[in-house]
């Protein structure tokens, strides 16, 4: 008996969502059509658990069996139950009709035989053409065409799918903690400088949402730390967009529609000019969520409609693809001037060759406000959020990684499942989740299998995989994947062998030539995710698959640290270790890998040889060290509880280069100049000249030549000295200085905050330090934006006064004016630290109104300070340079004490400046040459 | 006496060379001791000054003169000034030790001039640190061959002292009659600046020097109370003025002009 209307079972997995939301489309378009539909499991009765007799049953009553294939529906109990079903039915009545869907490159499955028989549906990634080919497929007329829509239905259409889009529709289900960026419009990130403004005080930082900005400067680039929360924003700013799209009016042109980009999939699109490249990436992010669009209409959409380009992970580009992206982009904005654009970035060697786009940088969260309003997105228990809080209180260490949301999310997950100590560096909290995802956590999951591989072995493919991806791209093809995995088993047959004692008996082997059950095994741990495309593979986020490619690289050059290890490895390996890392350190692309394993190497030790493991952490980081300062001083943040006695022997040369270059050699180098510009002076051959001016008939003639000649050569001094200077300074600043301060500035540690602090204090009234120096040098003291209330509590503690009297200076905040007093009237202070104090208390006091009582109290404390003939000179002096930055210019100078001044001579240590000999020798050499030119 | 045009030359380019760089390190070791100046409205006069020059910006540059200008104070008419001050010396002197001495005393008066020109109204500062090495430095070079000698260099030291300090005394007196402030009669900056001019000049020159320079001293005063009127500001009978300046004034034209130039003029 033939149903007058058919009826449709459909088959798929509900683990995979891109399949579910077909199935659910297909479900909804065949409805629309007056097609009864029956979709498992999810038409299946409430109540009711999956039996064959049920499905079974419905199938009896159906027409026809409409299946989707990838390769999660392929491992689906259900799915594979269903097919056998539809076999049986099938064999019982042969007008059943069979619809195999197959929607990407699939591996043997059971029923293959039986399904392969059927001729395959079409597929398309468009839901509309999709629904189409199934209704030709089910016989039906009278299908509305809707081939031939306007753009303005294609945007609607796909608004309304992004929304839907589980990509994006996935981050409604949680709260969304907003995150704020932090501008300061002239904050050149290029150099890390924050320039001051020309009245002299530094512009204030200015907070927005990253909606806010974007609608107001309508371009910008959004940099930030790895798991800052970038690609969240940009998500979450999609489908804001989005909503408001449609909010507005179904037609509406002047709501902006959003297009979120990965960018690394420039790389696959080719094109004949960069313009059409970035044309080409849009259309293919529009297509991959689902706008049926052609490139013709794509500039028809582009002509009628405000777009909102979110275009996320610019430093995964590499160099050749980053020129041509920026190339077409340039070109992109001149002809469509109309559209926003923000570009994400991590702030790590950020580039963005010559634009002069403002630069936002996402902000971290706060201790503790942001950070509890975090903990209550995710933390549901009231007790738990206050056990966690607990821990983060008493350590400072854990503190500093928890401001950022993904450590911080990191640090959630260990804390609910993990049992033991808890981890304090990056590289050892990755290391557990890490763990934890692929076996020792027993997490939630929908489906109850258990897991049939070791989570070593897991571990170990991963590994191989991490690091490849670091060459290859982020997204890998499953079969490349596969590839991978082979190679892995092959470089280590022992490990993967039976024999391997370690592994325990109930773990499956990891079979070469079958990885799919591995790697299905591997998307439930959900350490891999499938990609925008179907048979794409990547990591859950890119820091785990840092993590992998570091542990890699840490098994692999082991032996250049471990000496007990090296013993029984051959020269010859580790020498090829040794250069591998050297390349790999020398390339600033693994740079963030490197700083992740270096908290490895501490565990790593830790397992083998618990008493000797600092060895190998510090031949580790004098490894990095020797190679790249900066990237040792990372190294160093990331490692945890390194002695202190042991850093100070870091920051010490990086005080001393900095001194050398940013404060001596400014000073030194017009008197070199003019040695320069003397001997030319004395060694030029005038002589010739005045023969020639005496063989001229008027002498008037000849000195007016050479008044000329003299005046030329007056201007073309001064013209070079003023050239040459700058010039040497803006080298020596980005080459030497720069990097100093910021390896300085990822050690923070005591010693290295008052390198930082002196610094400022030499050259604060010295004005032979150029400006750019001078700023590089003020803004090394300049904190991460923190709580204002954290900032009044640093200040109580001893190590942490300079930087946060500093910061709170910076932000001109009211609040800090009476702790900041009361601490001048502590006798004890170091001198930095009071002259840091006092200039901090004149910075703020130069934001207040002119004539307020806090400004008068101030400045009369500064008056009394002056006056005080117990205080030392060096404060005094500083009370002094206080008042006349507020105007105050009746003060008298503070005088030097008699009693000083012999203390100084009796003591001469403390007068001695390598400047000053040189710059006496010179003088010497000066005196010596023109007694010899006289004698002459 | 003619010297040849090349040595001329060389002298006047080594000069301002020299200077425009020595005061930047003076000023630089000025800050550092604390001698302020009004930040605000110094850096706004050289603005100005660099903008009534004529051809100036376009003959250094606009980034030259920024430069040079947040380092130096009055650049660069001092260091041109002191240029051709060599040039002139160099007539008087030759190539010789005494030209070295009258050299490194003319950059010392002219900075001790500049500064205190330049300093706040409240305090004409004559800086010590200047002036006080600057007696050391002259009683030191006097020991150079082709010199006056020290003894000559001493008496001139004592010779301006004793002046100036006459002068000090005379006005501690009238303050006392008068009923002000001792202080802005007569300061001890300007004793110390006088002693200085003697010991490089010695005591016969510093005798022409100091009348050169109380000239000067009373043409200034002059000059002002003459400018009081015609702005119709209330005169005050007790202004204090800068006076330092006409000392070093005093003491360049002596040095320059030399011993035998100045006899001459007189004694004709």
């Amino acid at each position: 008996m033939m149903p007058t209307s058919p009826r449709v079972f459909i088959s798929h997995t509900t683990r995979d969502r891109r399949d579910r939301r077909l199935a659910h489309d297909l479900a909804q378009g065949l409805r629309d059509l007056d097609v009864d539909v029956w979709i498992a499991p999810e038409s299946i009765p409430a109540g009711a658990q999956w039996e064959t007799e049920i499905v079974s049953g419905i199938m009896q009553q159906c027409t026809h069996f409409l299946v989707i294939l990838s390769p999660l529906s392929v491992n689906s109990e259900w799915v594979l139950k269903e097919i056998h079903l539809a076999q049986n039915r099938f064999e019982n009545d042969p007008s059943f009709k069979i619809l195999p869907l197959v929607v990407a490159q699939l591996d043997n499955y059971d029923g293959q035989a039986f399904i392969s028989q059927f001729q395959e549906l079409p597929y398309y990634r468009s839901a509309n053409r999709q629904l189409q080919a199934v209704a030709v497929a089910l016989g039906l007329q009278n299908i509305p065409d809707k081939d031939e829509r306007s753009v303005q239905e294609i945007v609607l259409n796909y608004v309304t799918n992004l929304i839907q889009e589980p990509d994006f529709a996935d981050w409604t289900q949680q709260p969304y903690f907003e995150l704020q960026v932090n501008s300061n419009p002239s904050y050149d990130i290029r150099v890390r400088l924050r320039t001051t403004s020309e009245t002299g005080t530094p512009t204030p930082h200015q907070k927005f949402s990253v909606e806010q900005a974007i609608k107001h400067y309508r371009r910008m680039v959004l940099i930030g730390e790895p798991g800052s929360g970038k690609t969240t924003a940009l998500k979450q700013l999609t489908l804001r967009f989005a909503r408001e799209s449609i909010a507005a009016s179904p037609a509406s042109t002047n709501e902006p529609i959003p297009i979120f980009v990965w960018l690394p999939h420039f790389t696959a699109i080719d094109g004949r000019s960069s313009y059409e490249r970035i044309l080409g990436l849009l259309e293919d992010a529009a297509q991959r969520h689902g706008a049926e669009i052609r490139l013709d209409d794509f500039e028809q959409l582009l002509a009628q409609y405000s777009l909102v380009l979110l275009l996320d992970g610019l430093n995964e580009l590499g160099e050749q693809h980053l020129v041509q992206f920026l190339d077409g982009l340039r070109v992109f904005v001149r002809q469509h001037p109309n559209h926003l654009i923000l570009i994400s970035s991590r702030a790590y060697n950020f580039q963005m060759g010559g634009t002069s786009w403002p630069v936002f940088e996402l902000m971290e969260l706060t201790y503790p406000h942001d950070v509890e309003a975090y903990l209550a997105c995710y933390l549901e228990r009231e007790s738990e959020r206050q056990a966690l809080l607990q821990i983060l209180a008493e350590n400072l260490q854990l503190r500093q990684l928890a401001v950022n949301p993904l450590l911080l999310l990191m640090m959630i997950m260990v804390y609910q499942y993990a049992s033991g100590r808890f981890p304090f560096s990056r590289g050892q909290l990755l290391a557990r989740l890490a763990r934890g995802l692929l076996g020792e956590w027993e997490l939630p999951t929908t489906e109850d299998v258990q897991r049939q591989y070791w989570l070593e072995d897991k571990h170990r493919l991963l590994e191989h995989l991490g690091y490849a991806m670091k060459a290859e791209g982020l997204e890998l093809p499953i079969q490349r994947v596969r590839e991978i995995f082979q190679s892995a088993t092959a470089a280590d047959p022992q490990h993967f062998a039976s024999s391997n004692a370690k592994r325990p008996p109930h773990y499956k082997l990891i079979n070469p030539n079958d990885l799919t059950p591995v790697v299905a095994e591997l998307l439930r741990d959900r350490v891999l995710v499938s990609a925008s495309t179907p048979d794409t593979l990547r990591f859950w986020h890119q820091t785990l698959q840092e993590y992998f490619a570091a542990a890699l690289l840490l098994r692999q050059s082991w032996s250049v640290f471990d000496h007990d290890a090296a013993r029984y490895v051959s020269p010859a390996t580790r020498k090829t270790a040794r250069q591998t890392l050297e390349k790999h350190i020398a390339d600033s692309h693994w740079h963030e890998i490197i700083a992740i394993m270096s908290g490895l190497v501490q565990e790593q030790a830790n397992e083998d040889q618990p008493t000797t493991h600092q060895e190998e952490v510090s031949r580790f980081v004098d490894e990095v060290w020797r190679q790249d300062k900066q990237l040792g001083a990372l190294c160093l943040s990331n490692i945890e509880g390194f002695p202190a006695q042991q850093l100070d022997r870091y920051v010490v040369p990086l005080h001393q280069s900095i001194y050398r270059w940013g404060i001596v050699l400014p000073r030194l180098l017009p008197w070199l100049l003019l040695m320069l510009m003397l001997t030319i002076v004395w060694l030029s051959p005038l002589g010739t000249l005045e023969q020639w001016i005496s063989s001229t008939e008027t002498t008037a003639l000849g000195l007016g030549i050479m008044a000329l000649l003299g005046g030329a050569a007056t201007v073309l001094f001064f013209r070079l000295y003023a050239l040459t200077i700058p010039r040497v300074e803006r080298f020596i600043n980005l080459q030497i200085i720069q990097p100093n301060i910021t390896a300085l500035r990822h050690i923070r540690n005591e010693a290295a905050e008052r390198i930082l602090a002196q610094l400022s204090g030499q050259i604060a009234y010295d004005f032979s330090i150029g400006e750019l120096t001078r700023t590089t040098i003020e803004n090394g003291l300049v904190l991460p934006v923190r709580d204002e209330s954290e900032l009044i509590l640093m200040l109580r503690a001893e190590n942490t006064r300079l930087q946060a009297s500093q910061a709170l200076a910076d932000r001109g905040s009211p609040q800090a004016i009476e702790p900041l007093r009361a601490m001048l009237n502590d006798r004890d202070l170091a001198e930095v630290e009071y002259r840091s104090v006092i200039r901090a208390l004149v910075q703020i006091m130069k934001v207040q109104p002119a004539n307020s009582f806090q400004r008068i109290e101030v400045i009369s404390q500064l008056r009394s300070i002056l006056g005080d003939y117990q205080i030392g000179l060096g404060k005094r002096q500083g009370a002094y340079h206080g008042l006349l930055d507020l105007g105050i210019t009746d003060a008298a100078p503070p005088e030097r004490d008699m009693w000083t001044t012999v203390e100084r001579l009796i003591n001469p240590k403390k007068t001695y400046r390598p400047e000053i000999v040189v710059f006496f020798l010179i003088i010497l050499a000066i005196l010596i040459g023109f007694v010899y030119l006289l004698t002459r | 006496m003619s010297i040849s045009p090349e040595l001329a030359l060389k002298v006047f380019l080594s000069a301002t060379m020299t200077a425009s760089i020595g005061d930047m390190f003076v000023l630089q070791v000025l800050k550092r001791y604390s001698l302020e100046y009004r930040s605000g409205s110094f850096f706004r006069q050289n603005l100005e000054w660099v903008n009534r020059a004529p051809f100036l910006q376009q003959l250094l540059g606009a980034e030259t003169l920024d430069f040079m200008k947040s380092r130096t104070l009055w650049f660069p008419f001092q260091e041109l000034l002191f240029g051709s001050l060599a040039v002139l010396c160099l007539l008087t002197y030759d190539l010789s030790f005494a030209l070295l001495r009258a050299l490194v005393f003319i950059y010392l008066a002219l900075l001790m001039g500049v500064i205190n020109l330049r300093t706040p109204s409240a305090s004409y500062a004559v800086p010590a640190l200047i002036v006080l090495r600057g007696i050391v430095l002259g009683l030191l070079t006097s020991l150079l061959p082709g010199t006056g000698g020290l003894l000559e260099a001493a008496l001139g030291a004592g010779l301006g002292f004793g002046i100036f300090f006459l002068m000090y005394a005379g006005g501690l007196l009238f303050a006392a009659v008068a009923n002000q402030r001792a202080g802005d009669a007569f300061g001890w900056g300007n004793i110390t600046a006088a002693t200085m001019v003697g010991a490089f000049c010695g005591w016969r020159l510093t005798i022409f020097a100091t009348i050169i320079a109380i000239e000067l001293g009373a043409l200034g005063a002059i000059a002002f109370l003459i400018y009081q009127r015609l702005r119709r500001q209330s005169s005050q009978q007790f202004a204090a003025l800068p006076y330092a300046h006409y000392i070093s004034i005093g003491g360049v034209i002596a040095i320059t002009l030399g011993l035998e130039t100045l006899q001459k003029l007189l004694g004709e």
